[in-house]
């Protein structure tokens, strides 16, 4: 078993815009240990969706590599990955992206249809993510007949349906009140102990963001460490010195 | 059993989802029908023309002019164990003039493989055989039946191929549209663990039970079709298991192809790519720039810049329905040029009168009159001579013997029943003694020929011709025009008269009162040696090897649309001819073109006569070409029909691909409609904005169109004939873009065109909805709660 859960080297993403290019995440490295809740925050459009997107193997980076559970996905066929998602990644992406032509508890299924992986224990599995998301009585609804929160515990719902071991989440409290925003934590972390789940989510909100084990702070495309396992603070000055040594930016790639 | 399952996943589907699958239903009924109508139209031919050739004859050798000895010899053969032949028939003649007798034997093979039948009569007889006399052998259409098989197998074979290609782009054209429509699904389904090979059973599945639910209605309207079309010409028709199956495992292999490499290049694609061709994105091409929108008016000049947003969408969409209305024209076009081969007047008799024969002059005269024709016997040897009365038309008055094709000989052909025309010929190709002509500078186009040191082109493929009245009337028989004044070269042995080119194609920039120069002399200083059957390489080798006289003509005439082989003639009167050649102007090649209405007791009639008349011009021989057979063979397999449906085919995948394109994409911009409308857009306005996306794509549909028909009409054409000059005979197709053709398929693509973007504009405005739904990318009526596209 390899040492670290997930681990990132040097990652580069750029987007092409005729002569312009955006450079989106620059040379990001981290390294999440199992059973770990990392916590990404950052300005708007400071790359934070693009990153997670290649840590859960949705996205190719022009150069660096991810390894998870020690498995290189930068180098798999695009088919391998596809049931390595399936089998040990769950995502909530920013966006929902619920399939509006499938009912609300069709949409939480899709992940079981895709990979067959329906054990003894599903059934009692599925009638708790309900209970804990309060779509219960929203499940034969199709997206659009929704509230952007409900929506959004539907994405969650379905990204938890296949008991991922790491799963992504990108602002996956963003619609919601305080109170449920709270509740959903609290699930999302009480899932996290119970089957040993890695967590690695993208927030706005750093009262959740407290409650990670470490927190990285993405700036214009850059990754630091903000808090480690110590309860270490960085203060504003020290990243902005760390910015400055660093400040020499990716040239395009190919 | 997960097969089972799959196929029963696919079909609720489908049931569910049946708007979307219409279109690959049509598609996939079309293409069995295709080819379950070449197969079947294939067995049937095959078993009706055997058929028709065993009525026709019995017999697959026929020996003629045989002599006593032979003629017994042949009867009573003794063939050993296995017999390998039968002598089906016998006829005794009296030679005219004289009191022998000559004798017709008509064989057929009785074994498996008539090849080997023929061969062991070659070895065992035809020593025997051949040995004196005016003996010929004429192998029938049913001896080359077999080789004759093998092209149609072939031809089959190729349409089949044909078809199979065309068919999978039109399904791969089709299936990306969807594959594109469900982009975003794919994306999720792949989040969330899909591998390639569960997206391949699904859609694999889908297009199996598409092509079996259009298996029993293809296969039905094929064989009552084939069934009416062979009754129609009186042909018999059978049903064909073999055909029935081959055409349905073709049209699921033409299902699976297309979508396996759909489904194998989404499966490359990375999630988020997927997902983000949730609204139409992936068919945008971003701006450089932003416009400045703020003086545009909607619909106007707004919608007009998203339909350039979308060219790339719109490119894509007109240049795959509008080739599919090209290639219906081409397949028209094809057809009615190949009906028109079908017409072409062809020699049914070929008559060569050999010029070195020495004179005989002991022929009697006296009793040519009682010619004693076609006594023939059938059955078993033993019943020999059952004589079979003729009412013999007697010519009032009997030709003088000659060696050669005279005016008398002429007048004596037309005597006979079902002679049409006589075509007459005499050359000598440039070639042969040695000679060629050379043009002017600037005369001649690019390619062909041999250049000489002054850059003057010479040309040796060329048949020089001798024109009489005769000749002109036969040139105006096939109708072909003539610019400048032909007689002019009868009458004045400084005119010639000349082609366009050879090889079917303009070769030469002549006009009237151009001279040309032919080579009539020639020193040779370099000794020519070459072997090769290139005219030009062998012209280039004699450019430098000889020196050349030339005399000067002047083109008097120039023949237009004439059909020109390899070889192209050079016409010239009897005295220039003389000059040029050193040959007399013999006409020793004479075709036959019969009645194209002749009856077969008139085309038998004449056959005798023709026997009768080399009986009496002893170096006459005749070649019976049956093209009236072969001719009404061809037009017994009705391929018009099979060209036209194909066409057919071909044109309506036009609109098929236009509406299935633009449901689906309009589909992906309701979201965007709804927008306009919550933020003030009247319907007037958004029909508007449709109505705009109309009009710009049946424009730019209409001008492509014209300019794809024009340009592989013309490429057609051209190809045409090139291709067919080679052949036995030769046809020139004039370019013409054929009208007809044309206009249907002007007038499918607009109206596609337009209404395809027209009609989502009813489907739209029926539900249309003030509030904007957000992130659904299709609107509700769309959505059936169950099993959407499930896996
Ligand atoms: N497909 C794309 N093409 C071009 N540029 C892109 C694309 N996706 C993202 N970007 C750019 O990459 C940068 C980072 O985007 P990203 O979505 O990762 O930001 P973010 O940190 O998630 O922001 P937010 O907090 O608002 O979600 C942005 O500047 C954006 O413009
Ligand atoms: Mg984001």
């Amino acid at each position: 078993m390899a040492k670290y859960m997930l681990e990132a080297n040097d990652i580069i993403r750029q987007f092409k815009q005729y002569d312009s290019v955006v450079t989106a995440v620059d040379r990001c490295s981290l390294k999440v240990e199992d059973g770990e809740f990392v916590a990404i925050i950052g300005a708007s459009g400071s790359g934070k969706s693009t990153l997670l997107h290649i840590l859960a193997g949705l996205d190719r980076p022009q150069s660096g590599s991810v390894y998870i559970r020690g498995t290189n996905i930068t180098a798999m066929s695009p088919d391998n990955l596809g049931v390595f998602r399936g089998n040990y990644l769950g995502i909530v992406f920013q966006k929902h992206n619920l399939i509006p032509q499938l009912t609300a508890l069709e949409n939480i299924l899709v992940p079981t249809v895709m990979c067959d992986k329906k054990d003894h224990t599903f059934q009692e599995h599925l009638k708790k993510l309900i209970l804990a998301l309060q779509i219960g009585n929203r499940l034969s609804h199709l997206p659009s007949e929704l509230s952007g929160g409900q929506q959004q515990r539907v994405a969650i719902a379905r990204a938890l349906i296949n008991r991922p071991q790491v799963l992504f989440a990108d602002e996956p409290t963003g619609n919601l009140d305080r109170r449920n925003a709270d509740e959903v934590l609290s699930l999302l972390l009480e899932l996290k102990t119970m089957i040993g789940q890695t967590l690695i989510m993208v927030t706005h909100d750093m009262s959740i963001a407290d409650k990670a084990d470490k927190i990285y702070m993405m700036d214009n495309g850059k990754l630091f460490l903000y808090k480690d396992k110590q309860g270490y603070y960085k203060t504003s000055y020290e990243l902005e010195m760390k910015a400055a040594l660093e400040s020499e930016r990716a040239k395009p790639l190919e | 059993m997960s097969l089972l399952k799959n196929l029963s996943a696919a079909k609720k589907n489908i049931i569910y989802n049946y708007k979307r699958y219409l279109c690959f239903f049509v598609m996939l009924f079309l293409i069995q029908t295709l080819f379950a109508s070449v197969l079947v139209l294939y067995s049937n031919n095959n078993s009706n023309e055997l058929e028709y050739l065993e009525e026709k004859y019995n017999y697959h050798l026929q020996l003629q002019n045989l002599n006593d000895e032979q003629f017994y010899y042949l009867l009573n053969a003794e063939q050993g164990e296995v017999p390998f032949f039968e002598v089906i028939k016998g006829t005794q003649t009296n030679i005219s003039g004289t009191n022998s007798y000559r004798y017709d034997i008509y064989i057929k093979f009785i074994t498996s493989d008539v090849k080997s039948g023929y061969e062991s009569y070659k070895a065992k007889y035809y020593p025997v055989v051949e040995e004196e006399g005016d003996f010929k052998e004429l192998l029938t259409p049913l001896y080359t039946y077999e080789s004759e098989l093998a092209l149609n197998t072939f031809i089959c074979a190729l349409t089949c191929l044909f078809i199979f290609v065309c068919g999978c782009v039109i399904i791969y054209l089709l299936d990306s549209i969807m594959v594109n429509h469900y982009k975003f699904l794919y994306g999720i389904y792949m989040t969330f663990g899909a591998s390639f090979k569960k997206l391949f059973k699904t859609a694999f599945s889908e297009m199996f039970v598409l092509s079996a639910t259009a298996f029993l209605p293809s296969q039905l309207i094929t064989n009552i079709a084939c069934f009416f079309i062979l009754r129609g010409s009186a042909q018999s028709f059978r049903v064909d298991v073999l055909s029935i199956f081959l055409s349905f495992l073709l049209c699921v292999s033409v299902a699976a192809l297309p979508v396996f490499f759909n489904i194998k290049s989404v499966s490359k694609k990375t999630p988020l790519n997927l997902i983000g061709a949730v609204d139409n994105a992936n068919l945008i091409i971003s701006p450089r720039t932003s416009a400045d929108i703020m003086d545009y008016v909607f619909p106007g000049k707004l919608e007009v810049l998203s339909v350039m947003r979308f060219r790339k969408y719109g490119i894509k969409l007109v240049a795959s329905a509008v080739s599919f209305a090209a290639l219906f024209l081409c397949c028209a076009y094809l057809g009615i040029s190949y009906s028109e081969t079908l017409d072409v007047k062809r020699p049914e008799y070929t008559i060569r009168f050999s010029s070195n024969m020495t004179k005989e002059d002991e022929k009697n005269d006296e009793d040519g009159a009682d010619m004693n024709d076609g006594s023939s016997f059938m059955g078993p040897i033993d019943d020999i001579f059952e004589n079979g009365d003729e009412n013999e038309t007697e010519p009032e008055q009997k030709p003088t013997y000659d060696f050669t094709y005279t005016d008398e000989v002429r007048d004596y052909f037309y005597t006979f029943d079902g002679v049409e025309k006589i075509i007459k010929d005499c050359h000598t190709d440039a070639i042969d003694i040695n000679s060629h002509i050379k043009l002017p500078k600037g005369k001649a186009k690019l390619f062909g020929g041999a250049e000489n040191e002054n850059g003057e082109r010479c040309y040796n493929n060329v048949k020089f011709t001798a024109l009489d009245s005769e000749v002109k009337d036969i040139i105006e028989y096939y109708g072909y025009e003539v610019e400048g004044d032909l007689d002019k070269v009868i009458n004045d042995g400084a005119y010639v008269a000349i082609t366009y080119g050879y090889g079917n194609m303009s070769k030469f920039k002549l006009s009237i009162g151009d001279k040309i120069y032919i080579a009539t002399g020639s020193t040779q200083n370099k000794s020519a040696q070459y072997i090769s059957n290139d005219y030009s390489y062998i012209m280039g080798v004699l450019l430098e090897s000889y020196d050349y006289t030339y005399t000067e003509y002047t083109v008097g005439a120039i023949i237009k649309d004439m059909p020109v082989g390899e070889e192209f003639p050079v016409y010239m009167n009897g005295d220039t001819y003389a000059a040029v050649t050193g040959n007399d102007m013999l006409f020793t090649d004479v075709d036959i073109i019969i009645d194209s209405d002749i009856t077969d007791e008139t085309y038998a009639s004449l056959e005798r006569d023709l026997r009768h008349a080399a009986d009496y011009y002893t170096n006459m021989v005749i070649q019976n070409n049956d093209y009236k057979t072969l001719i009404q063979i061809e037009k017994n397999k009705n391929y018009l029909n099979v060209y036209m449906f194909v066409a057919a085919v071909l044109l309506s995948v036009s609109p098929l691909l236009w509406f299935f394109s633009q449901i689906l994409f309009y589909l992906k911009r309701r979201s965007e409609f709804d927008m306009y409308f919550s933020f003030g857009a009247s319907k007037s306005k958004i029909k508007k904005a449709f109505i705009i996306d109309g009009i710009v794509f049946c424009i730019f549909a209409a001008v492509v169109y014209t300019l794809l028909a024009i340009i592989m009409s013309m490429l057609l054409t051209v190809f045409l004939n090139s291709q067919l000059y080679s052949a036995s005979t030769l046809v020139k197709f004039e370019y013409s873009l054929p009208a007809i053709p044309y206009v249907i398929g002007l007038f499918v693509t607009c109206v596609s065109a337009f209404f395809s973007s027209y009609v989502p504009y009813m489907t739209y405005i029926k539900s249309c909805h003030p509030i904007f739904t957000g992130n659904s990318f299709d609107g509700k009526q769309e959505i059936i709660s169950e099993g959407e596209k499930g896996i």
